[in-house]
């Protein structure tokens, strides 16, 4: 049961990979239009302290580790 | 009491390197202070842990490519653990607190910023120091963000001087912290462990809606990972025994997209995780969070969670011996677990004909947030792999409370 979620999450992400890495090298979101994504509800780790303490409680409690916790989302307008 | 320190550090780092960076769109100094209670029930209360976890960060520009970050963070613990697995009269009373402060630097040029922090850890029975080194670059018009982390711990941790013992059947687990790193204290010894982290992540803008990120994180662990406290019962009854290596993977994939005519935004996260244990476990999370004008946001999420039990663990030792090693650490177990949560964010600015809110901030957010954490050991079609108390089947539950307030100068 627990190989056959392994196995279909793998090949999510391995054909999810290259769609995001491709399409993402053609795709370039001008300053101007970053409107939407500079609003704070778009930031992947907008209060990374607060994400690390709930971080911390669930890795307590379980046996898997890492994945989370990098840095980027929002808009990058500085 | 052990609080495993291992995993904290890095994502400690990976936090004020997060807070520091310019992209999170914060102001130049700021002043973070969190807090957090869990409240954790099983077995008709045998198990309850109760955690405050106070914390505080801090930041401030040197100059226009330099920032200092500080902060500090604690986790004061109070409960009943399980001694000896699998006796159900052995939950036991324990208390400790731990302490882990950090210190870092960020310099920036353009788009690119490197990091770098030092993690200091202390418990009763557990110490800890570790470095982080974050480097990241923005390209294609920031559209697209690399970054990479590493970090390393040197740990360790209090133990009985089972050194000379080398049938791990017949060692004996740490009673008590009392005389923990002592020096020259011969009922204690400390066991190291070291660390090494690596973190890869990319984040791509791929419209004005839409962002993704991909973070592939490993780990390599060395040296003692047992709870030193903990005993297993089998043809005899001997500390814990864990492997001495692991070897772990995690890849994760997330996605943010806007939705303009709601003002909200919607999150999907997908997780895979490996390790040389054997354990394999799946994550799924998806959240929304709606803004109700510029000043208050609510947040709600689910997250799904389902690991297989480590490939040495057994929940009968004494019927079911799986090899040389064995554990009575129920994070190893079969489990899934589910997470429901919201959050409420309330964000004051000044107004319009002033700069600063109270003469004093840029702005101050408030954040409260509460989950319910629902775990489930029972998942496994073989009994051996579910963690139960003496052969109880065991339903923990949480409840996790937090407020975060943010000052920004």
């Amino acid at each position: 049961m627990m190989r056959w979620h392994w196995r279909r999450l793998v090949l999510l992400l391995a054909l999810g990979a290259p769609v995001a890495l491709g399409g993402g090298a053609c795709v370039t979101v001008r300053p101007q239009d970053k409107e939407f994504l500079a609003d704070p509800v778009m930031a992947l780790e907008a209060r990374a302290v607060a994400a690390a303490a709930e971080q911390h409680v669930i890795d307590n409690r379980e046996a898997s580790f890492g994945g989370s916790g990098a840095t980027g989302g929002g808009c990058g307008c500085n | 009491m052990r609080l495993q320190l291992t995993g904290a550090s890095l994502a400690l780092a990976l936090a004020l390197a997060i807070a520091a960076s310019p992209r999170t769109g914060r102001a130049d100094s700021y002043l973070d202070a969190h807090v957090v209670y869990f409240d954790e029930t099983g077995l008709n209360d045998t198990l309850r842990v109760r955690v405050i976890s106070p914390s505080a960060e801090g930041s401030v520009d040197l100059g226009d490519h330099l920032t200092a970050r500080a902060g500090y963070s604690a986790d004061v613990v109070s409960g009943a653990t399980v001694k000896v697995v699998d006796v159900s009269t052995s939950a036991t009373e324990f208390s400790d607190t731990r302490h882990s402060f950090t210190g870092g630097l960020t310099a920036r040029r353009d788009t690119l910023s490197v990091s770098g922090s030092y993690t200091y850890g202390f418990e009763n029975d557990y110490r800890s120091h570790s470095i982080t080194v974050t480097a990241r670059t923005e390209i294609a018009e920031r559209n697209s963000i690399f970054e990479l982390a590493y970090s390393h711990n040197w740990d360790g941790v209090c133990n009985e001087p089972n050194r000379d013992v080398q049938d791990a059947a017949r060692r004996i687990a740490l009673d008590s912290s009392t005389g923990c790193f002592a020096e020259g204290n011969a009922s204690r010894v400390e066991s190291p462990l070291s660390v090494d982290s690596v973190q890869l992540s990319y984040t791509q803008n791929l419209s004005a809606i839409l962002v993704t990120q991909l973070v592939a994180t490993a780990q390599l662990l060395h040296g003692f990972q047992s709870n030193p406290y903990r005993s297993v019962l089998s043809s005899f009854i001997a500390q814990e025994h864990h492997p001495e290596d692991r070897a772990r993977l995690a890849v994760a994939g997330r996605v943010n997209l806007f939705l303009p005519p709601l003002r909200g935004a919607l999150r999907v996260l997908v997780r895979g995780y490996r390790d040389t244990w054997d354990v394999r476990s799946t994550t799924l999370e998806g959240a929304y969070e709606q803004t109700f004008g510029p000043a208050l946001r609510l947040m709600g999420r689910v997250r799904y969670y389902r690991q297989n039990a480590a490939v040495f663990y057994s929940d009968d030792y004494g019927l079911s011996p799986q090899g040389q090693y064995f554990t009575g650490d129920r994070d190893l177990a079969a489990m899934t677990s589910w997470i429901v949560g919201a959050r409420l964010l309330v964000h004051l600015t000044p107004p319009e004909d002033q700069t600063r809110l109270l003469s004093l901030f840029h702005g101050l957010d408030l954040a409260l947030k509460a989950d319910l954490f629902l775990f489930d050991y029972s998942i496994d079609p073989n009994p051996i792999y579910r963690f139960t108390l003496a052969g109880t089947p065991v339903d923990m539950r949480a409840v996790v409370l937090s407020a975060t307030l943010s000052m920004q100068f």
